[in-house]
């Protein structure tokens, strides 16, 4: 066998020239990713935690998702086994139903297909071996996945925000603080009844009037709006803000609060404090930042 | 370990996204060099040593058995080139762990039909497939689920293998410990049991004795240095041998927890793992200890030697990906 010089290489070459990924994840890196559904098979990432799921059902900002494996042989019998031919994956999946959590949708990464088959009915699934004794291995992995998925479920990035910008801002006049921001006094005014947000960029000018760094001007802004976390959270815009985080070799979590921040700031400014619809502003703040 | 490329295309994104073969064999060929070069494990039938074609052998057997699976395991993993070495390194290295147990599964019916046949409590069946049955005991197949003979094989207690030997006449305690256990299987079974299901019944219940090479999912590649047993007189020398014979049998997240068996709430934060991973690891190992040491006089004396070893030994941290929020981006799979 070994005096076959360069046949195993080309064994090697045709190997992976016939190994393939799925047609369904061939646009994951490069479409815009769609809503999360029921039945979606979704990448989750948080920093360097990364584990395929399986989004059983989901609503505007959570999601009801099982991790999913890709060897049945560690399998056991709280998970149910498919079939090839019962996702886009065309492989067999592990799909631990038992260790389903609810977790926020800012994890969900990438989307790669969907599974064919009607998980609900797990009875009717194949089941992995039972584990008998806790020296086995499958124990390990199982517990694996589930500090993963305890992972997703904290994953946070949008700061509490202490509200304390009035108080903060209150150690500068006012006409001081609208001259270096180049704003007029009433916004001025806004920001000190904690009814406007600081820009990052807004934070750095005032550090320096303030004697406080500009992380700390920024954390002294009101809590974002819910809605606009929300909507921040969605995988298009994750997508978006990790190109963004990059482009800037940036850290995610701060370039995901710089653009919590910086629509909040102009969504305020353009609409004096009516109701806004979001998603249009971050789609502005993108174009302007990102595509601009 | 690595090759951090900055903001240049990988490895792995011209191998994952832009389907770039040549690079592909480069880095699983670079990669499976550095597990064949440094690990024990055999080369594949009809190689006597880990040279270039052997190392391509086993991608391609690899790849064939895993298939997509394989290419989608690493896709998932891949958050930049050091996120997708570490998977193929572990892909690579489990592989080699599952051939691995092909072997000791075959070598452990062979020997069961020299054990069990010279036992008279025991009638060997030869059609329609070899089999094993208790003396005078019912002729039907046992058809039922495996799981339920390993439950029988675990409920037995006070029988361990402490040494085995891969050759040779099999040590008269080992015999003890698998015809006891074997009797118990059959007698829970009622009928005829395969032979090769009664060798993997067997294997599962002293895995950590007859082939501890096969034990364990890896998902790093860390290995510690073994020590040596330290002690003079001889009832230490005995229970310092069992201590380093099962340290020897752990895998490396196995080691990495010993030193926390008696505070295991530390491991998480030491170890760089998961709290339920790490009471898991804790469990599993003390499980294993028992398994090993059970009836043996000389138990808790070989825990607490097994403790110095774990504690004498410097066990780097689990690398498990990092458990806090995002903090670098991606490579080009961040678009």
């Amino acid at each position: 066998m070994s005096g076959a010089a360069g046949s195993q290489g080309e064994r090697l070459r045709a190997a992976l020239t016939t190994a393939s990924l799925p047609s369904s994840i061939a646009g994951a890196w490069s479409e815009r990713p769609p809503r999360p559904t029921g039945r979606q098979l979704w990448r989750a990432r948080w920093g360097s935690v990364t584990q395929l799921l399986v989004v059983l059902d989901a609503s505007a900002r959570s999601v009801r998702a099982a991790p999913v494996t890709l060897d049945p042989e560690l399998a056991d019998d709280s998970a149910v086994i498919t079939y090839s031919d019962e996702s886009d994956l065309t492989v067999p999946l592990v799909v631990w139903l038992q260790d389903a959590a609810s977790l926020p949708v800012r994890v969900l990464d990438r989307f790669l297909g969907a599974v064919h088959v009607d998980l609900r009915a797990a009875s009717a699934l194949r089941h992995g071996r039972p584990v008998l004794t806790a020296a086995d291995e499958r124990a390990v992995h199982r517990a694996r996945l589930q500090d993963t998925l305890d992972v997703f479920v904290a994953a946070r990035w949008a700061p509490e925000g202490d509200g304390s910008l009035g108080a903060l801002l209150g150690a500068a006049r006012p006409q001081q603080i609208a001259q270096v921001l180049g704003v007029p006094n009433r916004m001025v005014i806004g920001l000190r009844r904690g009814e406007r947000f600081l820009s990052p960029q807004q934070a750095e000018l005032l550090a320096p009037l303030l004697h406080r760094s500009a992380g700390e001007v920024l954390a002294a802004n009101p809590p974002l709006p819910e809605d606009l976390v929300a909507d921040l959270d969605l995988p298009e815009y994750r997508a978006r803000i990790t190109a963004l985080a990059r482009r800037e070799g940036a850290d995610e979590i701060d370039t995901w609060r710089a653009v919590g921040y910086g629509v909040a700031a102009v969504s305020h400014r353009q609409t004096e404090g009516d109701a806004v619809s979001w998603r249009d502003r971050i789609d502005h703040y993108f174009l302007a930042v990102l595509d601009g | 370990m690595c090759r951090a490329r900055g903001n240049a295309v990988s490895e792995y994104e011209q191998w994952l996204l832009d389907g770039d073969v040549d690079v592909a064999i480069a880095l699983l060929r670079r990669l499976a060099g550095q597990i064949t070069r440094t690990r024990s494990f055999p080369p594949p039938a009809g190689y006597v040593r880990w040279h270039k074609d052997a190392v391509d052998e086993l991608l391609v057997e690899m790849i064939e058995r895993k298939g997509v699976a394989f290419l989608l395991g690493a896709l998932v993993s891949a958050i930049d080139q050091c996120s997708v070495e570490r998977y193929l390194l572990a892909t690579v290295e489990n592989f080699l762990r599952d051939q691995a147990k092909a072997t000791p599964h075959g070598k452990l019916r062979a020997r069961l039909e020299t054990v069990l046949g010279a036992d008279s409590r025991f009638e060997p069946v030869s059609t329609p497939t070899g089999g094993w049955r208790l003396a005078g005991g019912p002729e039907d197949w046992w058809q039922g689920d495996i799981s339920t003979l390993e439950r029988a094989a675990l409920r037995v207690r006070g029988v361990s293998i402490p040494s085995w030997n891969k050759a040779g006449p099999t040590p008269r305690v080992a015999r003890e410990a698998l015809t006891t256990v074997a009797a118990a299987v059959l007698a829970s079974a009622g009928g005829i049991v395969r032979a090769e299901g009664l060798a993997r019944v067997l294997l599962e219940r002293f895995r950590h004795a007859i082939a501890p090479e096969t034990v364990g999912e890896l998902f790093l590649n860390d290995v510690a240095e073994q020590t040596a047993p330290a002690d003079d007189e001889p009832e230490q020398v005995f229970i310092g041998v069992a201590a380093q014979e099962l340290w020897t049998a752990f895998t490396p997240a196995q080691r990495a927890v010993v030193p926390y068996l008696t505070a295991p709430q530390d491991a998480p934060a030491a170890l760089g793992i998961g709290p339920k991973e790490a009471n898991a690891l804790v469990a599993q190992v003390i499980e294993v200890v028992r398994l090993a040491t059970v009836d043996d006089p000389r138990a808790e004396a070989v825990v607490a030697a097994l403790l110095d070893i774990g504690i004498l030994t410097p066990t780097p941290e689990l690398a498990r990906p990092s458990r806090g929020g995002p903090s670098s981006t991606e490579g080009r799979m961040g678009r």
